[in-house]
């Protein structure tokens, strides 16, 4: 049994202001109910349909994301160090704090309820005029409806044909708009921020989200970094997968939705018995071909015909498209018809830095000669090593090849050196 | 000794590790264009309104803030609003004789 708390919780009325519902009934706007791209539902008023009945081609679209190239982009912070030098730095991302995040979030690499609802609203908004967006709604209004991102219409009276292309070429083209839209408000707020201990002013209250000390180790020269903020690119293609008809009059009550095997079904129901299979081969005219984003025709609807079951329409099952990237040759294979591919470059809270040594020597001679007498010393001891390791593989050869001879001209060389001199030479004034 | 509880297939074939796997993220949309036919091809049916009832102020008022409570709302007067709720709904029934019923309206599964 549910509660009262329940009731509220998931009774769509409650949060409805009865005020504006009653003000907006006093200029005949009735309050619709809808579900939204997220699955919520929200609400709007409208206004009194017009009886017009009309047949629609219901299209069902993808949009699907791709990952593209990923590389560096703008620079973010550059800094020295002086030779010896150390620092801290912190880096802040757009991700540190819920609000910043979702505001930089998009469709295309993220989920946020918000963003996917600013997305339908905004490709609605780019396709629709006052009139459209009142239909749409009216024709969506049932709890199962499917987010509607567009409303376009064709005109088929008097022969005229190929309304239904480009409204659907419109529609692609509103879709690609809304898209770049949000991608590039989503983009501009991803901000990451790289500060130095010397250039920080930490506010109270923030966390920094890395925190590393890093050091200059050269003696003559700076060392300069270069932090970049690192971009992705996404694929984004719009793709038919799926085409259904119905009948509409304008009253939300008056919605008859069929898949394209029952098309006869709404022929018999809806037109005058002389006009059917004329009302019928223009629908199906209208959706046989579809043009793609480069202008290629493909046939996707086709007639099955089964002996014993009759003959019927449908959606062909193997229309596959593939767009391929020009520039890192990756393929995708989507189903149905791609309508739009665009690519979009998105900022990331990656950062990639490159360190870059400075060219000055900023040693004056007498230092510069210390640190030149310091690595040749240490390049003597090295060689010293070495000559010591050579040393050490000839005794063994020759213990190995039982060389007498070799063994004693090794001993009137090499032993009373070896003997008295190993803590001599290595300890000795040149050895430091 | 007992198996182990798990092992590996000897004739097995490995899985091979891809250098680029995209992670594809989709959304689905509607998108509906209207024929615009000539009104004589449609039967009458098709021309008939569905009976609603007129929107007033104070029946909307009313029918509001009991819908507030019970979930349910009058579709006559808010069909749209109706048809979203998730609560049963109350249909005025018609008598048989009253001329043409409504077109039906479906509900996709």
């Amino acid at each position: 049994m549910p509660t009262e708390a329940m009731m509220t919780k998931h009774n769509p009325f409650a949060s409805i202001n009865i005020d504006e519902a009653v003000a907006k009934a006093a200029q005949g706007y009735r309050l619709n109910l809808y579900t939204t791209m997220s699955g919520g539902t929200s609400h709007n008023y409208l206004p009194p349909p017009v009886l017009k009945p009309t047949f629609l081609i219901v299209e069902e679209y993808r949009l699907s994301n791709f990952l593209g190239q990923y590389g560096a982009g703008r620079t973010v912070n550059t800094f020295s160090l002086l030779p010896g030098e150390k620092t801290t730095i912190s880096v802040n991302t757009y991700k540190r704090s819920t609000a910043t995040s979702e505001s930089a979030s998009s469709i295309l690499d993220s989920y946020t309820e918000e963003k996917a609802d600013e997305f339908e609203s905004s490709v609605q908004a780019e396709s629709s005029t006052k009139t459209n967006e009142s239909k749409n709604f009216e024709y969506h209004a049932e709890a199962e409806a499917k987010a509607s991102w567009g409303w376009g219409s064709a005109k088929v009276s008097g022969g005229v044909s190929g309304g239904s292309s480009a409204a659907r070429e419109e529609f692609a083209k509103n879709t690609s708009s809304a898209t770049q839209k949000q991608a590039a408000s989503s983009s501009a707020k991803r901000e990451v921020a790289v500060n130095t201990s010397f250039s920080s002013t930490q506010e109270e209250g923030t966390e920094t989200a890395i925190t590393r000390e890093i050091q200059n180790i050269n003696v003559g020269r700076t060392l300069n970094f270069t932090f970049r903020q690192m971009n992705q690119e996404f694929i984004t293609l719009l793709h038919l997968v799926d085409v259904r008809v119905a009948f509409f009059n304008g009253f939300a009550e008056s919605k008859d939705e069929v898949p394209l095997s029952q098309l006869d079904t709404l022929m018999e129901k809806y037109v005058v018995e002389g006009k059917r299979k004329e009302v019928k081969e223009t629908i199906l005219a209208q959706i046989r071909t579809v043009f793609d984003y480069k202008d290629q025709p493909h046939e996707v609807i086709e007639e099955v015909k089964r002996p014993g079951f009759g003959a019927y329409w449908r959606f062909r099952k193997d229309v596959v498209s593939r767009y391929e990237d020009a520039t890192t040759g990756s393929r995708f294979d989507v189903p149905g018809v791609i309508l739009s591919a665009d690519t979009t470059v998105m900022r990331t809270d990656s950062l990639i830095v490159e360190a870059l040594l400075g060219q000055a020597d900023a040693l004056d001679a007498y230092s510069r000669g210390l640190q030149d007498e310091r690595v040749e010393a240490q390049r003597l001891t090295n060689r010293r090593i070495a000559l010591d390791i050579q040393l050490e593989e000839l005794r063994q050869r020759i213990v190995n090849d039982r060389d007498a001879e070799a063994a004693a001209i090794f001993a009137q060389v090499y032993a009373p050196a070896a003997q008295g001199g190993d803590g001599e030479d290595a300890d000795g004034p040149g050895g430091s | 000794m007992s198996d182990p509880i798990i092992k590996l297939d000897t004739n097995g074939q490995a899985a091979v590790i891809s250098y680029n796997v995209p992670e594809p993220t989709s959304y689905s949309g509607r998108n509906i264009i209207e024929l615009d036919f000539d009104e004589g091809v449609f039967t009458e049916l098709a021309k008939t309104a569905p009976k609603r009832d007129e929107v007033t102020a104070d029946g909307t008022k009313s029918a509001l803030e009991a819908a507030a409570k019970t979930g349910v709302v009058n579709e006559a007067l808010l069909p749209n609003a109706a048809r979203k709720s998730l609560a049963p709904k109350f249909q005025p029934m018609r008598p048989a004789s009253s001329g043409p019923s409504n077109p039906p309206t479906p509900r996709r599964r």
